[in-house]
């Protein structure tokens, strides 16, 4: 029995002896196992991955910029390239100027295939642009002055050399306030037609201008629509446009403001605007009492120089009235006035303007 | 050997007691007053160590168990001790070889990514072609919309030269130039100039 506990134990003894050095192989193992040995190993690892991927970042962009320069220009991609970039650079500037070419001829043919629209919608465009510029001037935003020139009752002999005068004269115009019958012409339609062509306005100044007594004008209000009209359409067959303003012969408030009352609804309903005047030169005078060309100046300028928007009443018979005009406008300009034409659209319609 | 040393342990114990037996005859001989005490004695001493002989061996056993709760004790944390090593070194190698494969995506990225490799060489190549495709392609276009510019400006002009023989056409042309004239004129009063 003591044999075999000795036998026994001496295998026990063994095998434990193996159990301890097993236990204490692998517990040196564990707590000697090299972790900074692998970190450092990771360490070099991952910035070896970073530098790598950096490497790879960058040969992407490279790569990328090198397809991009391709696409950037024809004349990257060699000779042909370079040749093909030539032909379009120069058929591409051809087209551009022909596109340019067409475009304007389809806008000369749009405005040439109905030449009276095109001609009322640019003179609508134009009296627009100068009601802006009246509203400006009302409001104190412009130093700009405006003098409405009318020449009342043309055409007559001499209107062309007003005509003419003006013509010499840069971006000055006027207003023609015309009446068939008030004085004999034998061009008439000849200078209503310059008249237009120069850039003026042409307007009603009714058919026959008869005042005196129970002038046909003002007899009653069917003679008073006849004369509106037959002026406007004789205007509208020598100069193929209907006028828009109506100047009363003798001035709207020299007839007192309530006797042309009922006459201001018919030009409503013929739709007409009329208009007066805030400067007189007293031209109108018979004709052995008109005054002189110097005292005509002398009124123009003073009356004017008060005036931010001026219309001044003048005629194209009177010689007088045509040397005062050429020596004033020029004076006038230097005084920051412009000249522009009337038309319906202007701020000084109707009763907004005082006689004078 | 263990046999060996049972059986020579075993001799050993026979020749001692036959020297006892020896020495006891002789001692009978030598004394006869004493031999009632001394066999007595001798008899006692038998038992005694008969008893001996008989007796279970519980150090042995105790030993047994020591050894065998030691030895157990040092396999199980043997056991815990190399669960944790090959844990660590399972994971340890595992990273490393995980950071391993991706340099070697990274490298193989970034050889991809040469823009020096043939593969992008040829792509450039493909692209010129395309690009050049493309451009003549255009080249043909624009020609073609030249053409047609041609035609419809010298159509247009046809149309212009008919509508400039209308009655009166340079008379309106006259006045529409005039009032344009004006137009900008009066702009330009409008901005200042």
């Amino acid at each position: 029995m003591k044999v075999f506990f000795r036998v026994i134990n001496v295998i026990l003894g063994l095998a434990t002896a193996a159990a301890m050095a097993f236990c204490g192989y692998m517990y040196f193992a564990t707590t000697r196992f090299p972790i900074s040995e692998y970190e450092t190993q990771f360490a070099e690892l991952k910035t070896e991955i970073a530098k790598t991927e950096e490497s790879t970042l960058a040969a992407q962009q490279e790569t990328d910029a090198r397809m991009d320069y391709l696409r950037e220009d024809l004349s990257h991609l060699g000779t042909e390239g370079e040749k093909i970039a030539a032909s379009l650079e120069t058929l591409q500037s051809e087209a551009g100027e022909k596109q340019l070419r067409l475009e304007t001829l389809r806008t000369e043919i749009e405005r040439d295939e109905n030449m009276p629209e095109s001609v009322s919608a640019m003179r609508r465009e134009y009296a627009l642009k100068i009601r802006e510029l009246e509203e400006k001037i009302q409001a104190g935003e412009s130093k700009v002055k405006i003098c409405y020139w009318t020449l009342d009752d043309g055409p007559t002999y001499i209107t062309h050399n007003f005509l003419e005068a003006l013509d010499e004269m840069d971006n000055v115009h006027v207003t023609f306030f015309t009446a068939n019958q008030a004085n004999d012409s034998p061009d008439e339609v000849e200078m209503l037609r310059r008249e237009m062509t120069s850039g003026h306005s042409v307007q009603n100044h009714s058919y026959g201008h008869v005042t005196d007594g129970n002038g046909v004008v003002y007899i009653n209000l069917d003679s008073f629509r006849e004369q509106v009209q037959k002026q406007d359409d004789w205007l509208y067959e020598a100069t193929g446009f209907r006028p828009g303003i109506f100047r009363f012969p003798g001035g709207y408030f020299s007839w007192g403001q309530y006797h042309l009352k009922d006459a201001v609804d018919v030009l409503d309903e013929m739709g007409y605007q009329w208009v007066d005047w805030n400067c007189n030169l007293y031209d109108a005078g018979a004709t052995e009492n008109l005054p002189s060309s110097a005292l005509e100046l002398s009124r123009a300028i003073t009356q004017i120089s008060a005036k931010d928007i001026a219309i001044i009443l003048g005629h194209d018979w009177n010689m007088n009235t045509l040397v005062a005009m050429k020596s004033a406008i020029p004076q006038l300009q230097e005084r920051g006035y412009v000249f522009l034409p009337l038309f319906p659209e202007s701020v000084t319609m109707g009763e907004a303007t005082v006689a004078v | 050997m263990s046999e060996h040393s049972h059986h020579s342990a075993s001799s050993h114990t026979a020749v001692r007691e036959r020297d006892e037996e020896s020495t006891h005859k002789k001692t009978k001989k030598v004394s006869s007053d004493t031999e009632y005490e001394e066999t007595e004695h001798t008899q006692h001493q038998k038992k005694k160590k008969k008893a001996g002989r008989n007796k279970f061996p519980v150090g042995g056993l105790v030993l047994m168990f020591a050894l065998i709760l030691l030895g157990l004790a040092a396999a199980y944390f043997g056991q815990q001790y190399y669960t944790q090593y090959r844990s660590l070194k399972t994971s340890y190698e595992g990273n490393l070889q995980t950071l391993n494969a991706e340099l070697q995506e990274a490298q193989a990225a970034l050889r991809l990514a040469d823009p020096d490799s043939e593969a992008h060489e040829g792509e450039r190549a493909v692209l010129t072609e395309e690009l050049l495709r493309d451009a003549q392609a255009k080249l043909s276009e624009v020609q073609k919309e030249s053409a047609e510019l041609d035609s419809a400006i010298s159509e247009a002009e046809k149309t212009v030269a008919e509508l400039e023989q209308q009655e009166d056409f340079e008379y309106y042309k006259e006045i529409y130039d005039a009032y344009e004239e004006g137009r900008d004129y009066v702009e330009g009063l409008l901005s200042g100039n």
